[in-house]
Formats: structure tokens, sequence, C-alpha cells
């Protein structure tokens, strides 16, 4: 027994792409019937967050309890998170740019590929995406950041420890700014302003923006039909037109026992780096028997993310830890890299630390400290303070950093689950101890201004933010989509966000992310 | 109450947890009552470790809050998840059982009335334990550790070592934060 939904547009992913996605879709084409699909729960509990952070901050409990699905997982990096709202609910709310040097990354640099869309048509969707996620934020200083439209929002106020370290850093002569975020400076569109709970992987007042809060006033307008819990396993090519998907077949967990077909003109894939991929990758079938959409044989290729470079640099200044740990200051400085020059770009970031300030058991000679003596101890290593330095670097995925299926791990319906293994190109492994000579001089250079020291330097063992998969390219044999994210092999099937990005640029994604799909909703909108 | 850094406590867990083959069913229930007949073994040893400089009634608030903690411990409870992490790692099993065995041993000599056998007895579980560095959050491995680990990485301990108000997880507003944090009053 087959269980059947029409709509006017199909949405496969409940995350922060397919939120936005959505909700610009129901403005555009009012009155078109959106539906959205997503296998974990809808987790509509604001009311709990207060309870579920304070678990966390006790025993290290998932503040968002029931987010996954047990079987439901993949080997390499990903998270496990599985809901109505997806990765997003557990954000930081970073909202950097990429910079123009990322869409053209052949031309300038002869590295990687250009991306099929220019900066100033980008721009324009940064702006959407930030008044809609609801930006604060300082603008850059640097020329090259030019904006188009101010921030919606003034930025958060630096902290006493923020001001500190800014006065510290910018003595190096690399000038650093507030680091905008998706969280409200004051009370905007019915969402407090921040408490500074210094909690922001899970806000309990709602003021960092979270892709539920969207589901909810979109459920509340009917807007969309939300269909949680609802596993899509395969899309089904039309009998006779391999250009058309016909439906979305999968299964509640509700009712297991009963098949259930979404139908729809125009099929979106909003599921994120891993899931998207490994849906086509599913659906393969005669006429494609490498997966859907995948003619290029690309589906799973190029996944990608950027490496990052830590380190914790003693400040000759009194810090007060824990004024607000997830708020910090960025530079842009070196996103850009002159193309005769040695390639390397990196964004620089800095927060307050309390690491080599904290209470230690031992002495430095391994004398064990009990009470007033550990406090002594403790408040004699409080004069000065500590700033968390990172740099997120801009390296380029392999052809064979892929997402395959692995036939030897399925979940309850025996579907193999996906395996991600990040690999890095040629070019990247071939300059890679010169880019962490680099960052290691920009260390040097931030520790030296103040007399300071480099308590340690660690190099991350896995790329961050991840993306990729179905890359975006106007050549069909290089790519999987087109710069709206339409797959170039059928031509009611689109991928939007993470997905579709040939390599994750040198900051946090997620901006851009939701930036590319508000603009693929400008080419699905003209479309029904 | 407890710190906690992004993404380091993940470790930590599945440092001192394993990661489980079977996810242990989610019932509440603790079958040892915690601290059982050590109360007073459990307030000794909260006045050897804990800073004289609160006072005794301020340290036996906080190992009633340590108590409350271990009443609260939910066995088997997801915890957070991250990149990377193909399962979800559970709680282990609550650490009352543990504890208590732990200040049995140590009940003569923190109740002899003698505070240097005490000290002793304290400084030796931790040596016999080979405990070199007080974790984010209490473990289950030693209570002497444990409760030190729940004091000294609470907010109020924060508080206390920078003698500032900074209050690390109150949600405390924006305003004024850009100046530093005010000394805590003398009856703080």
């Amino acid at each position: 027994m087959t269980k059947k939904i029409e709509s006017d547009i199909c949405v496969i992913g409940g995350g922060i792409s397919a939120a936005l996605l959505s909700q610009k879709l129901s403005e555009l084409r009012p009155g078109k019937s959106i539906v959205v699909i997503e296998a974990g729960k809808r987790l509509f509990d604001v009311e709990n967050r207060f309870r579920n952070r304070q678990r966390n901050l006790d025993y290290g409990e998932n503040a968002w309890p029931g987010d996954f699905i047990p079987d439901q997982t993949a080997e390499g990096i990903i998270s496990r998170t599985m809901a109505v709202g997806g990765s997003a609910l557990h954000w930081g709310g970073t909202c950097n740019r990429f910079s123009e040097e990322d869409l053209r990354l052949h031309s300038l640099y002869g590295l990687s590929v250009d991306w099929p869309l220019d900066w100033q048509e980008l721009e324009k969707f940064y702006c959407e995406a930030e008044r809609r996620l609801g930006v604060s934020g300082e603008p850059s200083p640097l020329p090259e950041d030019a904006r188009s439209e101010p921030y919606p929002m003034a930025a958060i106020p630096l902290t006493y420890n923020l001001l500190e370290l800014q006065k510290w850093a910018n003595r190096s002569s690399i000038p650093f700014w507030a680091t905008p975020q998706a969280k409200n400076s004051v009370p905007r569109d019915g969402r407090a302003a921040c408490s500074r709970c210094n909690t922001c992987l899970v806000c309990p007042t709602g003021a960092r923006y979270s892709p539920d809060f969207t589901y909810k006033q979109l459920l509340a307008k009917k807007k969309i039909q939300l269909f949680d819990e609802t596993l899509i396993r395969r899309l089904v090519l039309h009998d006779t037109d391999s250009k058309k998907i016909v439906a979305a077949r999968g299964v509640s967990s509700n009712n297991p026992d009963e098949e259930i077909e979404f139908h729809a003109p125009i099929f979106v894939l909003a599921a994120g780096y891993c899931w998207s991929p490994h849906l086509l990758l599913l659906s393969q079938c005669s006429r494609f028997p490498d997966g859907l959409a995948n003619s290029s044989g690309l589906v799973g290729r190029y996944m990608c993310g950027h490496s990052f470079i830590s380190a914790f640099i003693e400040v000759n200044a009194k810090l007060y830890p824990g004024m607000y740990e997830d708020y910090g200051l960025i530079s842009r400085q070196f996103f850009r890299c002159k193309p005769d020059q040695p390639y390397v770009r990196h964004d620089l970031r800095i927060w307050e630390s309390s690491v080599d300030r904290q209470p230690r058991l031992r002495s430095a000679d391994g004398t064990l400290l009990l009470g007033d003596a550990l406090l002594n101890d403790w408040r004699s290593r409080t004069q000065k303070g500590t700033a968390r330095v990172r740099a997120y670097c801009d390296v380029h995925p392999d052809r064979n950093s892929s997402l395959t299926l692995n036939a030897t791990t399925t979940n309850k319906w025996g579907d193999p689950l996906p395996k991600i293994e990040h690999r890095l190109d040629a070019a990247t492994l071939a300059r890679q101890d010169a880019t962490r000579a680099h960052v290691n001089n920009v260390f040097r250079q931030l520790a030296e201004t103040d007399n300071s020291r480099i308590l340690s330097t660690s190099f991350g063992n896995y790329l961050d933010h991840p993306a990729g998969g179905c890359r975006m390219g106007n050549d069909p044999k290089a790519s999987v989509c087109d710069s709206y994210g339409r797959t170039h092999d059928h031509d009611n099937l689109y991928v939007v966000g993470s997905p579709t990005l040939p390599h994750a640029g040198c900051t946090n994604g997620t901006l851009t992310f939701v930036a590319l799909t508000l603009r693929s909703a400008t080419s699905i909108a003209g479309r029904v | 109450m407890i710190e906690i850094g992004r993404r380091s406590i993940l470790k930590a867990l599945a440092a001192s947890a394993g990661i489980l083959p079977i996810r242990p069913l989610q019932i509440w229930a603790q079958t040892v009552t915690f601290p059982g007949t050590q109360k007073a073994t459990l307030d000794a040893l909260g006045l050897i470790v804990l800073p004289s400089s609160l006072g005794r009634d301020a340290i036996l608030q906080q190992v009633a809050r340590f108590e409350n903690w271990v009443h609260g411990y939910h066995e088997g409870a997801d915890t957070d998840h991250g990149y990377g992490r193909t399962r979800v790692v559970p709680l282990p099993a609550s650490p009352a059982s543990i504890y208590v065995k732990q200040l049995e041993e140590l009940q003569s000599a923190l109740l002899s009335g003698d505070q240097e056998a005490g000290r002793t007895a304290v400084l030796d579980s931790l040596n016999r334990a080979d405990i070199r560095d007080l974790t984010p959050l209490p473990r289950g491995r030693n209570v002497v550790a444990d409760l030190m680990s729940f004091y000294f990485h609470s907010s109020e301990a924060n508080d206390l070592c920078h003698n500032a108000a900074i209050e690390r997880y109150k949600c405390r507003g924006v305003e004024h934060s850009e100046v530093a944090p005010p000394a805590l009053s003398k009856t703080s």
C-alpha cells in the first residue's frame, strides 16, 4: 500500500537551507503548495531549552534530546543531527561572507575551479541572507569587503575581554573587529536580544537564529506542509523521460508498513552535504546506474571543507574568563593573496580563553594542591590572560575526496549508508608546509608585539564546515548542477545549499549556503 | 554550573565512557543512595579539599550541591555529539556506588578528628588513583577529584578566583559588558 502526497514543490531535507528556501518560495509564489520532508523529528520545545542547557552544562548531556536517528549515520566527518532545523539547531551563529577570490580561484591563481556566478550577483543574496537570518555585525574596514547594504543590526557590543584582546591584537598591525553573528543585538523578528548566556550552541532565549523558528512561523501561517520522521529512500525517474523526476519515495517511522510517495513538478534536495549526494547515489536505476544526476560521475565527489590551525597565546592583560566565550573577533586581512605570491588564504579569529588559567590539581613541580593552596595557585596564574586564535585555511578537494555508499553498513531499511573520505588535491598538499609556516608566523607576529608567548599550537585533523558532493558549474561534464542548483541531468531536480560548493572557502560556510539557496529560490519560483 | 569547551566535552566523555556497543535503557533510577551512611565523611572531605576562605557553611553548601549533582545523574542519557561521531555516547553508570566505597575507605581518617590524618588520606587517595588534573566534569573515577572538579570548575569558583562577578553561565545581558565585571561583595 502506498500513500501519495501531491504538491507544487517538494523539498527534501529540513535544515537551514530548506527553511529559508521554503520561506522565500512561499513569498514569491503564495498559494503554491510546498511540502518539506525531514527524516528526523521536530523539536519545537523552546520551553525546554533552559532545562536542556543546564543538563548539558552539568552533565554533558545532549542539549537537543532526540536530534538524531540511531541507525542513520555515516562514516567520516558528519554531524549526527537529523531533526527539523538540522545542524543549524546547534550552530554558533557565525555569519562570515566568503570573498571574491573564492569565486575566481582558477582565473586568479590557476587553482581548483571558478564558481559559475560572479561576486556582485552573490553579494545581493548575502544581503538577503543576512536580513532573513538577522545578522548583527560591524562592517569590515577593508575596502575589498565593501557591502551594498548595511548589516541588519549593529554588532553585539564587545565585552571587556574582547576589547582588551582587540587592543592587544591591533598592536600587531593586523586589524580585528567583531565577528558577524546571526544573533539579535536588539529584539527583532519576534525574538529577544542576546542575553549573553554564553552557551550559543543551545541559545535558551532565542536570540540566536535557529531554523525551527522559521518552520514554526511557516506552519502557523499554513505556508508549508511538514512531514517529519519521514525518510526519503529513493527518487523515482519518469518511465520514459530521463530528464524528469516523478516522485520521492520513502517511509514514515510512525507508519513503517506503509510506503509514502511525494509527487510534484519540482523537487529540491536540501539535505546537506552528506544526505543529498547520498540520496542521489541511492536512487540508481538502469538509465542512471551510478545514481541520479550523476552522468558526470561527480555526485559524491569533491567533498570539501577547510583545514584549521589553532593556538593559545598568553596576553599581558588581566582577563575575566567567561564573559562571552562564544563571541569573538575576526580579521579578513588574509582572505586575499597576491597572484604573484605563494598561495595562502585564511581567516583569523580570536576568542577569550581560560586555557592555562584553569584550576589545577598539581603545581608545576607535581605537588598536589588542595583547598586554599589550589585557589592561591590558580589566582597566581590569572594576572595575565589567554587568547584562543584560529585560522581557517583555504584547501581544495581532490576529485577522490568522496562520499560513497558503504555496502557493509546499512540502516534498518537495508539501504547502504554513506562513507565520507576527505582528500586534498595535489596543489593543496604541495603547499601545506608553507601554509602552516605562514600561519605560525602570523601567530608569532601577534605574540611578539606584546612580548607574549605562544602556549600551544595545533593543526586540525579534519576538515571543518564540510560541504560539496554535488558541485555547481557550467560544464555538465565537470559539475552536477548549474549555479542555481538545477541538476544538469534532470530539468525538475535542484540541489541547494552546502553540497553545491566547489570548495569551502576559508571561513564559516552557513551564510554562503543560505545565500546560494536564496538565489536558487528565484530560479525555482520561476518554474512553478 | 560546570564549564565546557566546545566539542572538548565530547572527547572527555568518550574517553571516560568508551564507545558502548549497546545503548543502555534510559531508566534514571539509581540503585545506591548517595552518600548513604557517609554524609559526615563527605562533609569532612569538603572541609579539606575546598577553600577554607569560603567558610564552613558555604563549603557544606557546595558539598550538598555535589550530592544533588549525583542524585540528578542520568545513567545512559545521550551525551552531546559532534562531527565524526558515528555513535552517540551515553553517560556511563552512576558514580554513586564508587563514591560511597571510596568514602568508606576514607571514613576513619576523615572522621578521626585529626586534620593531618584526614589530609594525608586524601592525598593518598589521589596519588593511588594517579589523578593528574581536574576534569571539566566529574567522571566517576575518584570522589576526591570529582568533588574538587565539581567546585573548582563552577562559575562560583571562577568568580572567587578572579574576585569578580563574572557569572559565567547566567544570562546577564550585554549592558555594561564592555567594562570589567564588578568585584565580589564581601557577603557574596
